[in-house]
Parts: C-alpha cells; sequence; structure tokens
C-alpha cells in the first residue's frame, strides 16, 4: 500500500474510494485520526525471537504464478503489467471445493453504500456457489472504521475474519494481533505457503505487513507499490505553451506562473503538493538508516524546510487556488475536469478523474529534482490491508481460512480472478466484442468488498477506462522506477510512534500549513521539528533502530 | 388608558418600522431559505451545471432527476426509509410511555421511594456511562443486530421526565382532588386529567425524540453487523461522508453516472424531507410546550 499523502490542511476525507485508497489515493486524515504506526519487523530467517518469544517466523516461499503474455510487461521492479482486456478463458488455479456450506463472517471496510442484500444480489450469490460457503460482510463504512473496531474489540465480538487496512494505522496491532488473532507461520512461513499455491505468488513487498511481532498472522492484500503523482491538464499546457515534464524547481515555478490565470479563475495549483516538492527536494521517504544504524526523521534533511519554503513562495505567486486551503477533493476534482486547474497531486490511477469522463485529457509529470539532478521517488507499503483470522486452534478451520485467501488470491487471467472481478454473466456483466463489461448492477453488487480482503499482484487493465490510460500509467511506472526510494522504518514497530505519532505529527503539520499560507516564518517549522523530537520523535527513532533487523 | 400611559405595544404601530420590521425578516427569510434552495437545486442539476458553478449550484439550467433514480434504483433506500420510519415510530411511542409513566410517578408527592428514585434519575444527568460499556450491556442482554438496540438504551432520558414532571406539577392540585374524590383510580386520573392537559409538553418532547430517532446513526454503526437493517441516516452516511456512489465503480459504457454532489444533495432532501412534513402538524403545541418551565406562577 502507498504511504498516506498527509494532507498539509488537516482532514480530507471527501472523494476517498476503495480503488483510490488501493492504487494511492488521500490518506492522510485516517491516519492522523487513528494514530499510531505501523507492524513489527520481519526477517528472512530464525534466530531472534519475535515479540511474542517464538523464532521469527521465515518470508513465504514465492513462486511466480501462472498469467497470460500482458500486452505490456511489467517487471519485478514493480511497474505493473498491462492487459487489454480480461481473458474469459481462465483456468482454474484452486482445486477441489474451498468451503464447507458453512457461514463465513467478515469484516470489511467500505467507500460507498453497501452492496444489495443476498436475495438481490447476483455477484454475492456467485460467491457463495463458487466458495460453498455462506459469506457474511460486516460492512464498516471508512469514516467510522476508528469508532466500530474498537468497540468489537472491547466487546470481545470480532468476527471470523477481520480486514484491516493498513492506513488505519491500529492501535498496538502486534500486542492486538497476538491476543486475538491466529498465528499462521507454521502454515505460511517457508515452503509451508506453497500448500496454497496463489499466496505463494503474492510478493514479498506485501508479505511484509503480515509480520507482526515477527510472525505471521494474516494474509495481504497486494498493492502497488507506487505513491502519488503529478496529473497534468493537457489542453492548459498546451494553450500555455509549456511542458507537462518540469525538469527542475525553477520550470515548475515558471510553469506554474506560466498556466494561471486568475482573471479568467486558472490556476496551476488547487491541493496540497507537499510530498510533491519534499521529493523535487530529494527529502528521503520518511526515514533514512544511517550506517552505524541510527534512524534519522526526514524532518531533519537539509532540503525539508527549504521544501516547505518553495511551495510557500509559489503560493505567494498566486499559483494556488484561492480556495486551496478548504478544497476537498471531489471539488479539485471537479475544477481539473473543467480546466480551472491545471495540475493536481493525488493517488496512482486517481479514480475520480480517470473512471468518470472518457473524454478528459491529461498526463503524468515524471519525477524530477530540483537542480535537474537525480529524483527520489517514495514507495509505499506494498499492501492495502491485512486479513486476520480470530483466534483459534481448530486445523480445519485454519485451512478453511486460508483456502478462501487462496482463492481471493489466485492471480490475473484465471476463472476465479475472473468471477472475482465480474461477478454472473447477464445479471452482473455482458459480453461486448470479446470483452466482458460490468454494467451498473455489477457494479453496485461488487460493493460487497469481499474482493478486497486478499488478492494477487494488481496488474492494468481498464478497458471500460478512458482510452490509453493505461499505457501511459505503464510508462511513467518504468519512468519512475529507477529512482524508488523505500522507508527503511515501513515494517517496524514503535511502542511510541504507535502511541502518540498522530498528536506528534499534528503538530508539525500545522507548521506547515502555516507556512505555506504564509502565516508564519519558517523558522516555526523548525520550531515543530524540534518539539516533535524532543516530545517523542527522537525516543521513535531510537525504537526504530532497536527493532531493525539487518 | 390614555395615550401617556398605554404602553408602547398597545400603541398604533408606525409605518416605517412596520416596513423595517418586514425588510429585516424577509432577509432572515432569505437567508434561512437559502440553503435548502441550494440543496435542492443541486439535487436537480446536471455535471455541467455543478462543475459551471463550482460545485453548489442556485437555479440549474436544465433539471435532471438522475440523482434520485440512481437513489432509488434498487431496494436499499426505499428500505433504509422504512426501518427509519419504523424506528422512529416504535421508538417514539415507547420513549413517551416509559417518559410519561416515570415523570407522573415522581411528580407525586408521597409515592413509594419517590426521592430515591428522583435523586437516582437525576444522577443520570452529571455524566454518561460511555460507548464501550453501553456496547457491552446490549450485548450482554442479547440486543446486538437487533432494532431493539437502537431503542432501549437511549428509551428515557432524565431531561425529559424533568420537563414532562415540571409540566404535570403545574396542574392545579384541586383537579386531582376533586378526581380522587370522585373514585377515581391514579391510572384514570394520568388518563382523564394529566393526559390531556399535557398535550404541548409530550407533543414538545414527541417532537424532539421523534427527530432523535430519525437522526441516529451511531447506534445503528455500533450495534448493527448486517448492512441489510441500516436505518437511513447510517446509509446517508456512505454516500455524504464518504463521497462516493459505489467503491467498484467504472465507466459503463453508454452512461454518464449523475454527479456525485447532486447524489449527496439528493440524499439530504429524501432524509429532511419527513421531518419537515411533520413540523407542521405540532406546530401548534410548540409555542406552548417549548414555554414549559420558563415562567412561574
Amino acid at each position: 500500500m502507498t504511504q498516506h499523502r498527509g494532507s498539509a490542511f488537516g482532514l480530507d476525507t471527501h472523494g476517498v474510494s476503495r480503488r483510490s485508497v488501493l492504487r494511492g489515493g488521500l490518506l492522510g486524515a485516517a491516519a492522523l485520526a487513528f494514530g499510531g504506526s505501523v507492524l513489527s519487523a520481519c526477517s528472512g530467517g530464525g534466530g531472534a525471537a519475535g515479540g511474542s518469544g517464538l523464532p521469527l517466523a521465515a518470508m513465504p516461499t514465492y513462486v511466480e504464478p501462472p498469467k497470460p503474455t500482458p500486452f505490456l510487461p511489467g517487471s519485478a521492479d514493480g511497474v505493473m503489467d498491462v492487459y487489454k482486456a480480461f481473458p474469459l478463458d481462465g483456468a482454474r488455479t484452486v482445486e477441489g471445493t474451498v468451503g464447507d456450506g458453512g457461514d463465513f463472517q467478515f469484516l470489511v471496510m467500505t467507500y460507498g453504500q453497501p452492496a444489495p442484500p443476498l436475495a438481490e444480489n447476483a455477484y454475492w450469490q456467485t460467491l457463495n456457489a463458487e466458495l460453498n460457503l455462506n459469506l457474511k460482510p460486516v460492512m464498516v463504512p471508512y469514516a467510522d472504521f476508528p469508532t466500530k473496531f474498537p468497540a468489537l474489540v472491547a466487546g470481545d465480538d470480532l468476527p471470523e475474519v477481520v480486514s484491516l487496512p493498513m492506513y488505519m494505522n491500529t492501535p498496538r496491532l502486534p500486542q492486538l494481533a497476538e491476543a486475538k488473532f491466529t498465528d499462521l507461520s507454521d502454515h505460511l512461513a517457508g515452503d509451508a505457503v506453497k500448500k496454497y499455491p496463489n499466496l505463494a505468488g503474492v510478493q514479498e513487498s506485501a508479505w511484509r505487513n503480515a509480520f507482526l511481532g515477527g510472525r505471521i498472522y494474516g494474509v495481504p492484500k497486494s498493492d502497488p507499490i507506487f505513491g502519488g503523482q503529478l496529473y497534468t491538464k493537457t489542453d492548459l499546457f498546451e494553450k500555455a505553451g509549456v511542458s507537462e515534464h518540469p525538469q527542475s524547481l525553477e520550470e515548475l515555478q515558471e510553469t506554474a506562473a506560466a498556466l494561471t490565470d486568475s482573471g479568467s479563475g486558472v490556476y496551476a495549483f488547487g491541493g496540497p503538493i507537499t510530498e510533491l516538492v519534499l521529493q523535487v527536494f530529494g527529502v528521503p521517504n520518511k526515514w533514512t538508516r544511517t550506517s552505524d544504524g541510527t534512524f534519522v526523521p526526514h524532518y531533519e534533511h537539509e532540503g525539508f524546510v527549504p521544501a516547505i519554503e518553495a511551495m510557500a513562495s509559489m503560493y505567494k505567486a498566486g499559483s494556488f487556488h484561492p480556495d486551496t486551503a478548504t478544497m476537498d477533493k471531489t471539488q479539485r476534482d471537479s475544477l481539473f475536469r473543467t480546466s480551472r486547474l491545471a495540475m493536481t497531486y493525488d493517488g496512482n490511477r486517481a479514480f475520480g478523474i480517470i473512471a468518470d469522463d472518457r473524454e478528459l485529457e491529461f498526463g503524468m509529470a515524471r519525477s524530477f529534482e530540483k537542480d535537474g539532478g537525480t529524483p527520489v521517488y517514495w514507495t509505499g507499503g506494498g499492501a492495502y490491508a491485512v486479513t486476520m483470522l480470530r483466534k483459534t486452534d481448530d486445523a480445519a478451520t485454519i485451512d478453511r481460512f486460508l483456502r478462501v485467501m487462496d482463492w481471493l488470491s489466485a492471480p490475473f487471467g484465471s476463472k476465479e480472478s475472473f468471477v472475482q472481478s465480474y461477478g454472473a454473466e447477464g445479471d452482473n456483466y455482458s459480453i461486448i466484442d470479446g470483452v466482458p463489461v460490468l454494467n451498473e448492477r455489477g457494479q453496485r453488487e461488487q460493493d460487497l468488498g469481499f474482493a478486497y480482503i486478499a488478492g494477487a499482484p494488481q496488474i492494468l487493465c481498464n478497458p471500460q477506462g478512458a482510452p490509453g490510460v493505461d499505457e501511459a500509467i505503464h510508462t511513467w511506472q518504468t519512468s519512475v522506477v529507477p529512482f524508488l526510494t523505500d522507508n527503511p522504518a515501513q515494517h517496524l514497530y514503535s511502542e511510541t510512534a504507535n502511541a502518540k505519532s498522530g498528536s506528534l505529527e499534528q503538530g508539525v503539520t500545522d507548521a506547515i500549513t502555516s507556512v505555506f499560507l504564509g502565516r508564519d516564518s519558517a523558522t516555526a517549522l523548525e520550531r515543530a521539528i524540534a518539539t516533535w523530537k524532543s516530545n517523542g520523535g527522537d525516543k521513535i527513532a531510537a525504537e526504530y533502530a532497536e527493532a531493525y533487523v539487518g | 388608558m390614555t395615550a401617556v400611559d398605554r404602553p408602547a405595544w398597545l400603541g398604533k404601530p408606525n409605518p416605517g418600522a412596520t416596513a423595517l420590521r418586514g425588510v429585516a425578516l424577509v432577509l432572515i427569510c432569505l437567508v434561512v431559505i437559502f440553503p435548502f434552495v441550494v440543496v435542492v437545486s443541486t439535487s436537480l442539476a446536471t455535471q455541467a451545471d455543478i462543475d459551471a458553478n463550482g460545485g453548489y449550484v442556485v437555479w440549474p439550467a436544465s433539471l435532471s432527476f438522475d440523482a434520485y433514480q440512481q437513489i432509488f434504483n434498487g431496494t436499499q433506500v426505499t428500505r433504509s426509509i422504512l426501518i427509519s420510519l419504523g424506528i422512529t415510530t416504535v421508538g417514539t411511542a415507547f420513549s413517551l410511555v416509559c417518559t410519561v409513566l416515570a415523570a407522573y410517578g415522581l411528580s407525586r408527592k408521597g409515592s413509594l421511594f419517590q426521592r430515591g428514585l428522583l435523586t437516582f434519575v437525576l444522577v443520570t444527568l452529571l455524566f454518561g456511562p460511555g460507548m464501550i460499556p453501553v456496547y457491552l450491556m446490549v450485548k450482554n442482554l442479547g440486543m446486538l443486530n437487533t432494532y431493539w438496540a437502537l431503542i432501549i438504551p437511549g428509551a428515557v432520558s432524565a431531561f425529559n421526565v424533568v420537563i414532562i414532571r415540571g409540566f404535570i406539577q403545574g396542574i392545579p392540585g384541586e383537579l386531582f382532588d376533586a378526581a380522587r374524590i370522585d373514585g377515581a383510580s391514579e391510572w384514570r386520573v394520568l388518563g382523564a386529567i394529566v393526559l390531556p392537559l399535557s398535550r404541548a409538553a409530550i407533543a414538545v418532547v414527541g417532537l424532539f425524540l421523534a427527530v432523535g430517532y430519525w437522526n441516529n446513526y451511531f447506534g445503528p454503526l455500533l450495534y448493527l453487523n448486517d448492512s441489510s437493517m441500516w436505518p437511513l441516516q447510517l446509509l446517508m452516511r456512505s454516500f455524504v461522508l464518504q463521497g462516493n456512489v459505489s467503491s467498484a465503480a467504472q465507466h459503463i459504457p453508454g452512461t454518464v453516472p449523475p454527479p456525485q454532489q447532486a447524489i449527496q444533495m439528493a440524499l439530504v432532501v429524501i432524509a429532511t424531507l419527513p421531518i419537515l412534513c411533520a413540523y407542521p402538524f405540532l406546530t401548534k403545541h410548540m409555542s406552548k410546550g417549548m414555554l414549559t418551565g420558563a415562567v412561574k406562577g
């Protein structure tokens, strides 16, 4: 899963969809609301004990899954395969019956309306028949997950299966997992995963999210490693006669000035570009691990404060829409679509832009460094969610859970993946010119959320979307792969970060907003960073250093 | 009474002052009504109108009912409206019965344990139990995933009991004495004397209860795991707060999805309409009931 963008203006929950989240949409608000940090270190070998005192589990062995020949091949670095259409004749990858005819209750977060009930839901009925299970979803709206989930935990009322989105930063997740969920290490570590071939086809970057306290407690929903990108409105760039790929900070500033025409209500930007400018200034991905094992936060990088100052200077120059501080994603998308915003920074494959308007012509700017040097590009966590099984010793229950996850992780092109994507022919989709096309009912019924609790590595295949977009994304991904910069603390657990990072970082976020809007000078940001360090940041760094297993 | 002795409000109104008052009232009404107009207009607007107006439309150039069609496509919204109506009706009736009985019992001097029970009720005004203890109580009583979880925990509010109790205490004691002399039981006194005379207070409390039950989304969020049981407000929350009709939405060839803002505003209209319709029938009780307890003697 991508790292959240961390809105400079605090909460911005509008326009979040499962698709935009899965492909790197707006996530900062959720992280701030829930607070906390991430998962325990994982390691590829035995030796040192995990938090539970048990030996560290081995990484599940990767076995490349069978897949159809892509239109544009991806790469092991993370570039996604591109397909023109979903194969209609894919082979089955799961042998035998998956379920036992019983109930399968699962907790899943939703981003839209709940799916129609079973009696009216052909997609749900199809899944039940395919799996030989009675699926019983507990759907929780995205905005209410931080309220509902703790109530379920406190009431000891967790469903059998729980899917936890990574960006929710569940407090004390390793301790929660140890107390309430099943340790799956014996069934998934090393070669044990080969019993479930599709789970063996999930990549390591996703599996790292399932390690808690050094043990495997869940199955990941695989996600692209890419984060945000700068979308450009082609017609405005052509009209201004500037390139959609600025290659330096100076060029970006000149481009923004050339695109802005406040008299006509056209502006270069309408939303926060904090992560963009930080990467332009070469700021590392949240943390850096030095050669002596020390963890250094990106706040201390020499480019951090100058990056925010550069963003503030563009705001002062009038390149930002006057309503930038209060605009939500829906309004921003609307202004971008109607050529009143020239650029918008959003998640990879921002859903609201692509799917709604097939006539929308836009580009994706390549990464660049402020002086034209080698840029950096922040990677994400590799998984959207981790799905866990409520604590049990019953081998049959564990095996059933893993077989369901195996079915869900079937690779693109397989029969199982097709059923998950399209449902029942006639009711949910029809074949038009050899291409399966989801209808409105199929679209609505997929809000069941079942297909999002686990999954194989994602690909680019959107025949119903704007033409040429999948290829453009592939090109863009290929261009940033040489500059991918990981966060060494991505999968490390820090007690202090888990308990306090939300409130700690709020101070820095508020200072960034103040400096950006011109209310304060850069010294306010420096003071906020110093406060962050003294109130817990240094302790977090020390805890990460201790948790790191080389 | 001479012109000098007569109070100002009994005198002939000044035409200029009357005109000014009228203008001020019209402006205030416009300010109040304007957001409603925007909500309804936006719900009937097309994507082009919404984009041209920056998100919210005062007067749409062309009318579109696509948002309403999308919402009522399928049975979810219709079912959730019926669920909300059912919970509101049953919940309000149940709460009123419990509240009136409690208020009447606590208003009679000399009732068994009156002082202790009244203190017990008043203490609940000071603090609440918190979300988790209530959740555990609902769970232990076996009410999870039932509509009773939305009604019973919040059925009786100490504040409402105090309001109605105060109103009942304002009824002249001679009426009660006369009834008792005539041989009326407590139930007969309650039904024949107290309830008819307390109509205003009961109507106001009932209206507030109904609005509370209608607007309640937090209880359904916590206690109802089955989404087919969700009332309208919780379903609306998925649309309005999260800003999406469907998380799996893709472009369907040959169709243009209605704008998100239009769908959100249409839901606001649908959720507000029943309460707006109920208000006119209760306004005659509001003016009297609102002042309950405001004037002594």
